[in-house]
């Protein structure tokens, strides 16, 4: 589990040091504070490099430069932003440090090569011409160059790279980890269909199933069995159907509202981040907030069993007055939580105890 | 009357309960701040429900605010009470001189540039005493009814009144209050109406401090 983490020159931070994580922590903070910076930061931290992962972030802040395939061109992450101040020339870097049993270190920073150097690794299907182009994205971690990444003249780069990968997981753009820890992202808007088809794929009568009706439970106590049924569609829940207790007639996921979904998503993820890493945006969007506390002990409980570090976002103050709560009722839950509140211009955050957020309340002290 | 100040301001007060909030809204007025028509930086003023709340409350408020007073009063034991702030405030890193400051003390706070954290300890940060003990202090000097105020609530106590010995300033000054023209007012309202002198070197002290913790450019 990350301890601390550092970032200098990422995005909105010049520098930002985050001291006290625990196995569960919650980012606050105004709009705008970089509470998705974080996210993003601990995210390329915790896959060691994997600056892919990100894509899809990218893509919802509209950082990719959309290709045109009729003209052989590939999207394009516009890859200035990702730096303090927008611009990159060269020698430009961000650092990303991350301090758990032992410390991982991640460096982006923009610089030349010449047919002299010394070889890099090269991805495997990469034409090597290419390798000579003047300037390029290094992503060094801890110390050793493990990927080079030309840039086009612009200061974009091609998300073409993914596909050049091998299958083997050392393609750092293609969002894999090197250090085999699962690393799972949950966006606000929750997930994919067909994601979350292959994430039910893993825990369909497997003992984890159970623990997933139990978290569905906190909404909808009458849910007794899900399933998965096969359909062409896009919309995200469309094709998960739902048993419930004193019923015969099978019900569609989406006829039991947004919260229902949004536990579904949160619990698949976590149980496929076992192990590893679970980053949250938005961690209670959807959901009301009397199913809140339950939603809590549940991932808390979840984090313990599977052995999770999670990281989430959140804007509500009841998502943060609930640990309030949670201190008084289940102080075990909640001592596995902190809460790092974001300000713009303070290079650190500040650190609050669930102990403190119910005397904040009582007070009437804004947190969030 | 509430201030409007927002109570998301970056700037807070905490004090005990209402009769504090009042005492310092009304006798800042008569110094020309003015929470019906607040400048920048003057803090929301909260009352805490207690003195055991507020300082509870102690860590989370100085972590959670770019600058933070607090006005509690001395009770019987002033140093027993200004120990226990520091202890609290160790624990965030702020640290407070051993005794509290005459003319009320103003440190630097945590997390934030510039932040500050200031105490002022009713009456007067030396003695024992709690806000009644300041008002009685700003009883106009030669006041005709003032000594008798104090005689008749020593007789009451001779025969049988039930206020603890403790609390004989607040009696005598609860006493005196019903007799002014408008018998019975409260702190803040007598304080406007003038019943209290708001210039006494302790009053201008409090004032200053005030100032020098939320408004001046450096403390």
């Amino acid at each position: 589990m990350l301890r601390n983490i550092n970032i200098e020159g990422y995005r909105g931070f010049d520098r930002l040091a985050i001291e006290g994580l625990k196995r569960v922590n919650l980012f606050v903070g105004r709009n705008n504070s970089g509470k998705s910076s974080v996210l993003e930061a601990a995210q390329i931290i915790a896959s060691e490099g994997a600056i892919g992962g990100i894509l899809s972030s990218l893509k919802r802040r509209g950082e990719i430069i959309p290709g045109n395939q009729a003209e052989g061109r590939t999207d394009e992450i516009d890859l200035p932003h990702l730096f303090h101040g927008h611009k990159i020339k060269l020698g430009s870097a961000f650092k990303l440090e991350g301090f758990n049993d032992r410390p991982v270190s991640i460096t982006c920073e923009i610089s030349t090569t010449s047919s002299n150097e010394a070889r890099f690794p090269l991805l495997p299907g990469l034409d090597e011409n290419e390798e000579d182009s003047a300037v390029g994205l290094n992503i060094i971690v801890d110390g050793a160059i493990k990927t080079r990444l030309p840039l086009s003249a612009f200061g974009t780069l091609p998300v073409d790279w993914t596909r050049r990968r091998p299958g083997n997981g050392t393609g750092l753009l293609g969002g894999d980890t090197v250090s085999n820890r699962p690393v799972r992202v949950v966006p606000a808007e929750g997930l994919a269909p067909q994601s979350m088809s292959l994430l039910w794929d893993g825990v369909a009568l497997t003992p984890e199933e159970p623990k997933l009706i139990e978290a569905l439970q906190i909404i909808e106590p009458g849910i007794e069995r899900i399933a998965f049924l096969a359909r062409e569609t896009a919309r995200p829940s469309a094709g998960i159907v739902v048993k419930l207790k004193d019923s015969d007639t099978r019900v569609p996921l989406g006829s039991l509202g947004d919260g229902v979904k949004r536990l579904l998503f949160l619990s698949l993820s976590a149980i496929h981040a076992a192990c590893g890493y679970l980053i949250i945006d938005e961690l209670d969007t959807g959901l009301h907030y009397s199913v809140i506390d339950g939603m809590w002990r549940m991932l808390i409980t979840t984090a313990q069993r599977l052995d999770i570090q999670i990281f989430a976002t959140t804007h509500s103050q009841d998502c943060v007055t609930a640990l309030g709560r949670l201190h008084e009722d289940y102080p075990e839950l909640a001592r596995e939580v902190a809460v790092h509140r974001l300000e713009k211009g303070l290079a650190h955050s500040v650190c609050y105890e669930p102990g403190e957020i119910s005397t904040a309340a009582l007070q009437e002290i804004e947190i969030r | 009357m509430p201030p409007r100040v927002s109570e998301k301001s970056p700037y807070r007060l905490l004090v005990e309960g209402k009769d504090d909030q009042h005492t310092v809204i009304h006798l800042l007025r008569r110094h020309g701040l003015d929470y019906d028509a607040p400048t920048p930086n003057l803090p929301y003023i909260h009352a805490a429900g207690g003195c055991t709340p507020l300082l509870e409350s102690l860590t989370v408020a100085a972590k959670s605010y770019e600058r933070l007073g607090i006005l509690v009063d001395a009770d019987q034991d002033p140093q027993n009470r200004w120990d226990e702030i520091r202890r609290r405030l160790e624990m965030v890193g702020v640290r407070l001189p051993e005794f509290a400051t005459n003319g009320g003390t103003c440190v630097t706070g945590v997390n934030r540039p510039d932040s500050r954290i200031g105490i002022w300890l009713m009456p007067d940060n030396l003695q024992a005493g709690t806000l009644e003990t300041f008002l009685s202090r700003l009883v106009p000097p030669g006041d005709s009814c003032w000594l008798f105020a104090a005689t008749c609530t020593e007789e009451a106590g001779k025969m049988g009144a039930k206020f603890p010995k403790k609390y004989f300033s607040k009696a005598q000054l609860h006493t005196w209050l019903a007799w002014q023209a408008e018998p019975g007012m409260p702190f803040g309202t007598a304080l406007t109406a003038a019943c209290f002198a708001s210039d006494t070197p302790k009053a201008l002290d409090f004032v200053n401090w005030f100032k020098r913790l939320f408004l001046a450019n450096s403390f």
